[in-house]
């Protein structure tokens, strides 16, 4: 699996987790961080 | 004595973290017990460490490239080097505060998981939801972000969320070059003129000038425009009189503006650059920029902004023909240029006797003052009054006294018919507003005396609730119906969806003052268009 695989899982997982009410640990964030500045890396030119 | 240590988010792009430089050096002149550490993007902060270094105690940079390091890492990897790479440099703090001057989704999820118990700007609670809690960063989201009538330059709204008080400008070199820079590049197609028209510019300054030459500044990317235009058959006369100053390390480029007579360009990173020690500035705005906000932090400078009802529009806007570029003359830009290196004033006098009322028909030009602390830009030139620039007025009279309690004075003009009848709909829009607002604070009190009591009704609460959902949704059918009065509504629904409580009496308590705070705006700006309008029997009840 790709990486970009990997995080689309895992924010369906996350997503899944707060629909239950579970709230965000540390890491699940880190992979909506990573996530988040991955999709606007390629928004922002100099 | 033990420092207190602030964490600065500022992961947007090189003008924003020059200007959070700017905002950042007025606080640790005013505040010597704090040090500064500031989290950036190191394609944007690597550059700027000739302005980082000595003023943060330390730059911590977010680079992907050292996380995801090959096609083949797999998620845990890429999070062991994020944290590797980024977060333990971040453990190394004890944070006091948090201020997030970065309004983007990453920059939430990064403010969420540094360690503070003082978070400022744009954070997430434990669910996700974006949180937002003090006023400065509910005013952005709801201004800056989605409206184009925001008053307030983005310095100053840093300035203010980091406390800072006074203004201090450096003065620009003394020394006299015969120099100018110009920087004619932009991050988007929409902000910059075409070739020709910075060739017709330059074929023109120097033609007049001939004492004077030119740097034309570019990033590497911009080496072929650059080749273009110096190259035209134009310039070819001039071509001795050009120096290029392309792919250049922005502490040269700095350099090299600082040494210049004058830098004339668009809204850019170089313009952010010469506003550090006021170098004159003359900024073409154009397309999205949004001249209030944009316009660099300076008592030096001049920004000439297109007269058409479209701009500034937006970045989903497609456009084809950019008809604000030619609003814009270059014979127009070259007169202030050679006007400002004469040394001539330039103000209504100068426009009227030395400049065709050809060229002044489809701009307005704007000079920055500091009168009232912080920036505000005043036309310049002879010019009729629109209803956006009216109610960006009342805007900064309303906000200047909520957030800050500073008054202000400003004169009122003598508006067209078309504007006036523009004012007075959005009056009516302002009662429609009043009578919501009033219904809002008849059920939001309800929902305390409910709240209150020892057994609270839920369900009744919970009909107040809806209740208040309804106003909610006449309240947007009134900001699209009256578009100028969105600043008012969307500030309110960004403060309403913060509101501070532990409990659902605390929170409804908070909601409550809200209401009355908007109730507040709605008759100030029902007083302001009424005296504006000189309908001085109009007034709102409550």
């Amino acid at each position: 699996m790709s990486i970009q695989d990997e995080i689309h899982q895992a924010l369906r997982e996350i997503e899944s987790t707060l629909i239950k009410n579970i709230d965000l640990n540390d890491h699940r964030s880190k992979v909506l961080l990573l996530a988040a500045l991955i999709e606007e890396e390629g928004q922002l030119n100099d | 004595m033990i420092k207190k240590t602030i964490a600065l988010i500022q992961i947007t792009r090189i003008g924003d973290v020059i200007q959070t430089c700017i905002a950042a050096d007025q606080l640790k002149r005013e505040q010597k017990d704090i040090e500064l550490v500031l989290i950036t993007r190191k394609k944007f902060g690597k550059g700027l460490e000739f302005l980082t270094k000595g003023l943060f105690k330390e730059v911590i940079y977010i680079d992907l490239k050292d996380y995801i390091k090959s096609k083949n890492d797999n998620l845990e990897s890429v999070i062991d080097n994020f944290d590797t790479s980024f977060f333990h440099k971040l453990e190394k703090h004890r944070f006091d505060a948090v201020i997030n001057l970065s309004f983007s989704k990453s920059s939430s999820y990064l403010c969420q998981l540094i360690k503070s118990s003082n978070k400022l700007g744009l954070t997430r609670n434990k669910q996700g939801q974006v949180a937002i809690n003090d006023q400065w960063s509910q005013y952005v989201y709801a201004n800056v972000q989605n409206g184009t009538l925001n008053t307030f330059n983005l310095v100053d709204i840093f300035k203010f969320m980091l406390g800072t008080k006074e203004t201090v400008f450096k003065g620009c070199s003394e020394e006299s070059s015969n120099t100018i820079s110009i920087h004619p590049f932009a991050s988007q197609k929409k902000k910059m003129w075409g070739n020709h028209k910075w060739v017709e510019f330059i074929y023109k300054f120097l033609k007049d000038n001939p004492d004077y030459t030119i740097n034309l500044i570019g990033a590497e990317s911009d080496a072929e425009q650059v080749s273009k235009m110096i190259n035209s058959s134009t310039l070819t006369n001039f071509q001795e009189r050009i120096n290029t100053v392309v792919g250049e390390s922005l502490e040269f480029v700095y350099q090299t503006i600082n040494q210049s007579r004058l830098l004339v360009c668009h809204d850019s990173m170089a313009s952010h650059l010469a506003a550090i020690n006021t170098v004159p500035t003359i900024v073409l705005s154009l397309g999205v920029v949004r001249p209030n906000e944009t316009t660099p932090y300076s008592n030096n400078v001049l920004n000439l902004v297109p007269k058409r009802s479209c701009f500034p529009c937006t970045i989903q806007t497609k456009c084809d023909l950019l008809p604000c570029h030619k609003d814009i003359n270059h014979q127009l830009v070259s007169k202030l240029t050679s006007a400002i290196l004469n040394g001539s004033e330039i103000n209504a006098e100068f426009f009227s006797k030395e400049v065709s009322p050809f060229f002044m028909e489809s701009v307005d030009i704007y000079a920055s003052n500091f009168e009232n602390g912080f920036m505000e830009l005043s036309k310049i030139n002879e010019s009729s009054f629109t209803s956006q620039n009216m109610m960006e007025t009342y805007y900064k009279i309303i906000w200047s006294y909520f957030f800050k309690e500073i008054e202000i004075n400003t004169f009122i003009p003598t508006l067209s018919d078309t504007v006036k009848k523009d004012l007075y709909n959005n009056r009516e829009g302002v009662k429609y507003l009043f009578e919501l607002i009033n219904f809002g604070l008849k059920f939001s009190n309800a929902i305390v005396n409910a709240a209150a009591d020892i057994n609270p009704d839920y369900n009744l609460i919970n009909e107040y609730v809806a209740k208040l959902g309804e106003i909610d949704k006449l309240l947007t059918l009134t900001k699209n119906t009256y578009p100028q009065l969105q600043p008012v509504v969307d500030y309110f629904y960004v403060a309403k969806a913060n509101v501070a409580g532990r409990n659902i009496k605390e929170i409804s308590e908070n909601s409550l003052l809200l209401y009355y705070s908007l109730n507040n705006m709605c008759k100030v700006l029902y007083d302001l268009i009424s005296s504006t309008l000189k309908d001085e029997g109009a007034h709102l009840e409550s």
